[in-house]
């Protein structure tokens, strides 16, 4: 622990060291400003995927959330009923440049500190349906994205590595550029963390046009069991599965390229975004004794569309999955879809200001045998200190409320939250 | 390309990639049989119609209720079979049913037992066999078939006794920590000779039903009971008629979409009554119009399945009785799917390889889908069956093979 947080500290210094060393962050040309008619995204580590070549060798950022939070189950058991603790709450660090013309890479990690206490949720999945109460007993580091980059041509981009594939924006959002502290629930069961893969896209007329192709080892797409006893309950693969996964999508932003970002703080101009992905995956299935067991496909697909306009930001988003096999005679699938909206707003005459979330989504699993539903609200209030600066979103205070329910076994929780984001 | 014509391409690419597929068995449909095991005895074998889990996996349960043994059959969904599970209870009844499911786990209740069952290696164990703080041996009395399944835990709502209680406690049993909460003594507390005469319940609609019978003096009551997903009684009927013997309900009562119980219970003389009850009460008849072999659940509604001429039939159920007798096409379809040679996935031992079987046939009961346990909705309008195989004979004993199989149904 005290080494990680030496090498997190010096990582810190490193980029202030980095940063000094180039007096200034290289400022970037006021045409590929993001918001700015027809100019591509700049690449950083918020924008993982931008176009814009850094003239840096390498920049360092990061975040910190701090966040806590309560949580209330009235069907749970009774020590659980009420519960409280600061699940989430973790810094990222971000180390990204480009030393070589056409070259970029970047190692985004996040550490979640020791003694976090886990909190009972309602999921939204039917698999996982019982004892979330898994003691952290330590740091836990995670890849957000490790890749290399290389342009060969403006319209043309080869990414390998350690990456969110772009099926769901939800999930492939960074996470300080989130509306909320937590990813769209429901994105979760379609969609989680990185995965090993390659990815190319390419863009068209003026970078309204963006296509992507990626070939990956399909770790993201949730194949884990949860098994029980009576001793208590661990998280098993309990077969392994072979076989690549193939995506395909295509965004179309008409009046330019959008930033990833859930929010419009800087109150650009109109900007409009429509997408749909879909994954194919044909692969087998191991036993543990490592023997074939069986054959199956897997077909995802998601549509989203975007907009954002002088602070007002919205987001919708549709996924559904389907997976068929040669052995249980049932196809496994889920459909959901959510929408979720911001304002940002400056309060004249002080430097403050405020934006108002709100999100609703809604799941289906287990379409074929015993469906459920999950249905959940959520509702905040962010206030930006600095909302006169440059990004008022580098710090950012968030009120939340998060109601779930499901269906037809019906359960309710209430959730609050309340979230410190400072980016660095 | 102009680019009017490579937005049109992009949006065929979107398109294309919408598609998905579907599996839905056409009715009568057979999927792809899978090999499960043998089992004791020639065709018609005691075996119960196959559950499934969340995950897949599915369960086959060999036994009857007047049979004090019990086999499980597991198939994990990715493939393969387990059979390491025999646990029941008593010498006394056999296998009442299968009582709900969770994330890779059914229960059943046999005897007086109920057995937790996982789908992932077939292993499975005795939920509350002794009573943890007492070390007193428990019987589950009643086990209601509507596990309930939350994000933080699963319960099942039961009647459980000690040897020396002189009635059975109503207890909400929770399944992930083997313990009994919510344990409410029978009432009335001077109730005498309490027997269960049947048990059912709706996951769904977080309700079990307990048909009770009990001496009172010289006064004999017989009560349906509903229990809610807590355990606690909401609601009590009396029914008249009776007295039955114990766990005269054949297979399960089933419960509608509204409050309407049913079930085929064995008279004293042996012939088989049909029961329906309301919140207002409930009463049994004979059935006329088919030889009656068990009420089922599908859809919400309540169905009475059986033969009549030696031809599956079925009849809806309602509150005066049953309506019109109707051929079961779907039933007859499955039974007609098999002629000669039958290919088969056999994946008892993996990798898997195809076997093929000669003269496949339900595997129990006269027809396909004709059991007095209810269907399991494995899939939209989709159920699992049973079908046997060749038989082998050593010594004084025969096996009979068998093959589970998904089977598109429908009830007129």
């Amino acid at each position: 622990m005290r080494a990680l947080a030496g090498a997190a500290l010096a990582l810190v210094f490193f980029g202030g060291t980095a940063r000094a060393a180039d007096d200034e962050p290289t400022p970037l040309p006021e045409a590929t400003v993001a918001g700015a008619a027809n100019a591509p995204v700049p690449f950083s580590f918020r924008q993982p995927s931008g176009w814009y070549n850094l003239s840096s060798k390498v920049d360092v950022s990061g975040y910190i959330l701090p966040q806590f939070e309560i949580v209330s189950i009235r069907t749970a058991l009774p020590r659980d009923r009420t519960q409280y603790g600061v699940r989430g709450t973790r810094a990222g660090f971000a180390i990204y440049g480009s030393p070589w013309a056409d070259f970029s890479y970047i190692a985004h990690l996040v550490v979640a500190p020791a003694g976090v206490e886990n909190v009972a949720l309602l999921a939204t999945s039917s698999q996982p349906s019982v004892g979330f109460e898994i003691a952290t007993t330590g740091a836990s580091l995670d890849f957000e994205e490790v890749s290399l980059a290389y342009r060969p041509a403006r319209w043309a981009m080869v990414k390998a590595g350690f990456v969110r594939v772009p099926y769901s924006i939800g999930q492939t959002t960074p996470i300080p550029e989130q509306m909320f502290p937590f990813r769209p629930p429901i994105t979760g069961e379609f969609q989680s963390g990185a995965d090993a893969s390659v990815i190319g896209s390419f863009k068209f007329f003026d970078d309204k046009l963006r296509f992507d192709l990626s070939t990956f080892l399909g770790s993201s797409l949730y194949y884990a069991t949860l098994n029980f006893s009576p001793s208590g309950v661990s998280l098993t693969l309990p077969q392994t599965v072979r076989g690549p996964a193939f995506l395909a999508g295509v965004t179309f932003q008409p009046l330019g390229e959008m930033s990833t970002r859930e929010g419009d703080e800087s109150r650009g101009p109109l900007r409009l975004s429509f997408g749909a992905s879909g994954i194919y995956r044909r692969a087998k299935a191991f036993d543990p004794t490592g023997y074939e067991a069986s054959n199956f496909d897997d077909v995802r697909i998601a549509a989203h569309a975007r907009a954002s306009y002088r602070g007002l930001y919205a987001q919708a988003e549709y996924l559904r999955r389907t997976r068929n096999d040669d052995v249980s005679g049932r196809a496994s699938k889920s459909e959901g879809a959510y929408i979720e909206a911001s304002y940002f707003a400056p309060i004249t005459g002080t430097s403050l200001g405020f934006g108002p979330v709100a999100r609703a989504s809604q799941i289906k699993t287990s379409a074929e045998f015993a469906p459920r539903t999950f249905r959940s609200l959520e509702a905040g209030l962010a206030f930006y200190p600095h909302a006169r600066g440059k990004e008022p979103e580098r710090l950012r205070i968030l009120l939340e409320y998060f109601l779930a329910r499901t269906s037809p076994l019906d359960e309710t929780m209430h959730e609050g939250v309340v979230q410190l984001q400072m980016m660095f | 390309m102009s680019a009017r014509s490579k937005y049109l391409a992009c949006a065929g690419l979107v398109l294309a990639s919408l598609a998905a597929c579907t599996s839905t068995l056409a009715p009568g449909a057979v999927g792809t049989l899978r090999y499960a095991g043998r089992v004791k005895g020639d065709r018609p074998l005691q075996l119960l119609p196959p559950v499934s889990d969340p995950a897949g996996n599915v369960y086959v349960l060999n036994g009857a209720p007047d049979l004090p043994e019990t086999h499980v059959f597991v198939g994990p969904a990715g493939g393969g079979w387990k059979a390491n599970c025999n646990i029941t209870k008593g010498d006394s009844f056999g296998v009442h049913g299968w009582v709900g499911y969770a994330t890779s786990r059914q229960w059943y209740w046999s005897g007086f037992a109920l057995v937790s069952v996982q789908g992932i290696d077939g292993n499975c164990s005795a939920v509350l066999d002794r009573d943890p703080s007492t070390n007193a041996d428990l019987r589950f009395q009643a086990v209601m078939p509507a596990v309930r399944n939350l994000a933080q835990r699963v319960t099942v709502p039961a009647y459980v006794q000690s040897p020396t209680d002189v009635a059975p406690f109503s207890a909400l049993v929770d399944l992930n920590n083997n313990l009994l909460t919510n344990i409410q003594p029978f009432q009335p507390g001077d109730a005498r000779d309490v027997q269960v005469v049947g048990a059912g319940g709706v996951r769904e609609k977080e309700l079990g039903v307990v048909l009770v019978q009990y001496r009172r003096g010289d006064r004999v009551s017989l009560e349906l009971r509903g229990h809610d997903g807590e355990g606690d009684l909401v609601s009590l009927v009396n029914i008249a008629g009776g007295p039955y013997a114990a766990y005269a309900v054949q297979g399960f009562l089933q419960l509608d979409d509204g409050d309407l119980v049913a079930g085929l219970v064995k008279t004293t003389g042996g012939a088989l009554e049909l029961l329906t009850a309301d919140g207002a009460g409930g009463e049994a008849k004979p059935v006329s119009g088919m030889e009656p072999v068990g009420v089922h659940r599908w859809g919400g509604a309540l169905w009475l399945v059986g033969t009549r001429d030696s031809l599956p039939v079925v009849a809806p159920i309602g509150r005066g009785g049953i309506g019109a007798v109707m051929a079961w096409g779907a039933s007859g379809s499955v039974a007609g799917t098999f002629q000669g040679q039958t290919t088969l996935r056999d994946d008892r031992s993996l990798p898997s390889r195809e076997v093929t079987w000669s003269d496949v046939a339900t595997a129990t009961g006269d027809w396909p889908f004709l059991s007095p346990w209810s269907l399991h909705e494995h899939a939209t309008d989709t159920t699992l069956w049973v079908f046997s195989g060749p038989s082998t004979r050593s010594t004084s004993l025969s096996f009979t093979a068998f093959a589970v199989a998904p089977c598109g149904v429908t009830y007129p």
